[in-house]
């Protein structure tokens, strides 16, 4: 492999040689590629306080008596049998991460959906995935519609689903790292009924979890 | 229990069932390692397995790497079953180890010419548990290491019990195949003279020891011992640069043992198999565990009875855990060889129970038990199989995530956009993203800097997150990818070909 490495560098070099010649004497930058080193077992990462680097949270201004209408709500999903846990876990006020306090559904493209009982003026939705371990959730879509089936009436108002893998259309949101802050989601004062989340695993396994969410909004 | 050999029904249902067990491990083995992505030190393994490959030389490390067996036995059977380099794939790659381990319950069913049903369960619960299904099927040096040792081991009991020029050679010609596996051989060593000690009603019994270690026979064993290392570390006598490499590793891998990194408490592989959950899911084998410190308590007990070679199994397993546990240095598959030695020990329980003189209730019970742990245990492998790669799954250690795979995919859905010229690539970070160079193997335009911040804005640029420069933003596209467990990388890709890449989808 170094000999066949050595000879397309020799090849690129004498290649930039002569295309520098009909260039008014500029030269291409020339990259000489580090071949890979070999490492032993990787040692554990602790990261025992999460700090997302991003962006910080969105200021959302809301009227007076917002409050989370997402509280005890009922909670559906496309997996009715979580592998681990409640789909109650969602709105029942815990925060925590640990064991007891997620909900674990099935590979791939997935959604819980709440109902807020009647059809509100959203203006803000927080969402914790799970926050012990460093890593971001794949394709989070956030959805608000007054329609249970979401096949109509449907406002997006969180997409990063960037190359459109889960095929509700290409996000532009930006992807994050999973903190105890959860990730406020500005609803822009949208009206619906139902919120419907996506996620589609995340970059430490294919399984969708769910902390909490919270809905702000007024009836 | 032995079996009745002259009880030609009894004989073929052993074979049909130790045939069955077989197929079983096999089957198992296949299919964890389709399901599971290459670990660093797997794809690490496989990058010198394909070097080898490629160019015909392998180069011995001994800061780091282990002896030369693995590659060298892997290429030959390559050659012989007619994989080439370019064909790898998760399953074909890991075909040593997976050979190793099921050579491994072929030598429990029919290495002994007196067959025991202690032999037939043991290798039963070591092919469907989920350890030894994970760990033969792993593209590092334990299955084949964990195999030598038990093949030496016998060696050396057979040495034992009558010495002898030929067998002492043997013996050497092993411990040589078994140190050029893997440097931690010296404690094998040590532990299976202790279990050949432990077993003899009289171990230190000055006449027997002086026959055993006659002058000429442990020259014998040494002169073959050197022999078979030359030949290992040498390529068969064509380059003898990498011997002295050889010696000097073990002063590595004697600072390596205090830790490096990897220091874990001594209770660390116990609580590995006893029960516990890790966020949600329940994990352990608490009955192995205690049927296998009965099935230990039974061969001490009847020690004047039990099978030699099921007594030294046990031991040596035993004495491998102890000292595993006394150092610092800790990782699961260090536990290989105990946990065939706990298979045999729980099968030396059941064995004994169907064999006793009680009740013959009490002995159905024994039979039933046994098929119901062999069934938990089978539930369990399946259980492995979904978490995978999950850091969740308690016997894998800092596997790269499922989810490494799509970087792997979106690197090469990038580069079909113009099959003509390769991509160029920037890796960056002192761990070279493994398993990716693995990936990237055939790309002759992809550079690996240690110092991320060293590194050109090239089509696509990859390392942990928050080490890239910001200006990045400027001409590419970020993307998250997980490496392992609390390890993420950032992957940025040029704007042209995200865009190129968006009008396919």
């Amino acid at each position: 492999m170094t000999k066949k490495l050595i000879s397309i560098i020799a090849v690129a070099a004498l290649s930039v040689s002569a295309f520098a010649a009909h260039h008014g004497g500029k030269k291409a930058l020339e990259i000489e590629f580090p071949p890979p080193f070999l490492i032993g077992t990787p040692v554990q990462v602790n990261l025992p306080h999460l700090e997302a680097p991003g962006t910080p949270r969105p200021t959302i201004m809301v009227p007076e008596g917002t409050t989370n209408l997402a509280d005890g709500k009922e909670v559906t999903s496309s997996d009715d049998f979580p592998i681990i846990g409640g789909l109650d876990y969602i709105t029942d006020g815990d925060k925590e991460s640990e064991e007891g306090y997620f909900v674990e559904l099935a590979p791939g493209t997935q959604w819980i959906q709440l109902d807020l009982e009647s059809t509100s003026t959203i203006y803000g939705v927080a969402i914790w995935h799970f926050h012990t371990q460093k890593r971001a959730y794949h394709d989070v879509i956030v959805q608000i519609s007054d329609d249970d089936s979401f096949e109509s009436g449907v406002t997006t108002v969180f997409n990063n689903d960037h190359d459109n893998s889960s095929g509700f259309g290409k996000g532009t949101d930006k992807a994050y790292l999973e903190t105890n802050e959860g990730k406020l989601v500005d609803a822009k004062a949208s009206k619906g009924r139902y919120v419907r989340i996506y996620g589609a695993g995340n970059t430490s396994n294919e399984m969708n979890h769910f902390v909490e969410v919270e809905v702000f909004g007024t009836q | 229990m032995p079996i009745n050999l002259s009880d030609k029904t009894s004989y073929y249902i052993y074979i049909f069932l130790g045939l069955l067990v077989i197929a079983g491990g096999i089957a198992l083995r296949i299919q964890n390692s389709e399901a599971r992505i290459l670990h660093s030190d797997e794809a690490v393994q496989a990058y010198q397995l394909w070097e080898l490959m490629e160019t015909g030389r392998y180069q011995y490390d001994p800061e780091d790497k282990h002896g030369p067996l693995l590659y060298r036995l892997n290429a030959i059977v390559n050659l012989f079953v007619g994989i080439d380099a370019s064909e790898f794939n998760r399953s074909n790659l890991r075909l040593v180890p997976i050979l190793s381990s099921v050579a491994l319950l072929a030598l429990f069913l029919f290495g002994s010419r007196k067959p025991h049903l202690a032999s037939l369960l043991a290798a039963g619960f070591f092919a469907l548990s989920p350890f030894p299904v994970i760990y033969g099927a792993y593209f590092i040096q334990e299955a084949l290491f964990v195999l030598l040792g038990f093949i030496l081991l016998y060696a050396t009991l057979t040495y034992w019990s009558s010495p002898n020029g030929y067998k002492a050679m043997r013996c050497g010609l092993w411990a040589a195949a078994f140190f050029a596996t893997k440097e931690p051989a010296i404690i094998h060593i040590v532990a299976i003279l202790a279990a050949t000690l432990a077993i003899q009603e009289k171990p230190f019994d000055y006449y027997a020891l002086a026959e055993r270690f006659r002058l000429q026979l442990i020259a014998i064993a040494i002169g073959a011992f050197a022999f078979g290392w030359v030949l290992f570390y040498s390529a068969a006598f064509t380059d003898f640069s990498q011997l002295i490499d050889s010696v000097a590793a073990f002063v590595n891998y004697a600072e390596r043992s205090q830790g490096a990194g990897h220091e874990k408490s001594v209770f660390y592989y116990l609580s590995l198999f006893w029960p516990h959950t890790a966020e949600g899911i329940r994990w352990g084998e608490a009955p192995m565990v205690i049927l296998g410190l009965v099935g230990f308590a039974l061969l001490v007990i009847n020690r004047a009875n039990a099978p030699k070679s099921i007594q030294a199994t046990v031991h040596y397993g035993a004495v491998c855990f102890i000292l595993y546990s006394i150092i610092p240095y800790k990782t699961p598959w260090l536990m290989l060889t105990s946990y065939a030695s706990l298979s045999v020990a729980v099968g030396y329980t059941f064995s004994t129970i169907v064999a006793s003189r009680a009740n013959q209730w009490i002995r159905y019970a024994g039979i039933g038990v046994a098929l119901y742990l062999l069934g938990e245990q089978y539930q369990t492998t399946q259980l492995v199989k979904r978490y995978a790669a999950d850091s969740r799954n308690p016997y894998i250690y800092q596997h790269t995530s499922s989810q490494f795979q799509k970087l792997v995919d979106r690197i090469e859905d990038i580069d079909a956009l113009d099959p003509e010229t390769q991509l160029s690539i920037a890796v960056g970070g002192e761990d070279n993203a493994w398993p990716l160079p693995w990936y990237l193997r055939e790309n002759d335009t992809v550079g690996y800097w240690p110092d991320p911040a060293q590194m050109p804005a090239l089509d696509i640029v990859i390392g942990p997150t928050g080490t890239l420069s910001p200006s990045l933003g400027d001409t590419h596209i970020p993307e998250y990818h997980g490496l392992r467990e609390n390890v993420l990388l950032e992957c940025w890709i040029r704007k042209e070909l995200w865009d190129a890449f968006m009008e396919t989808r």
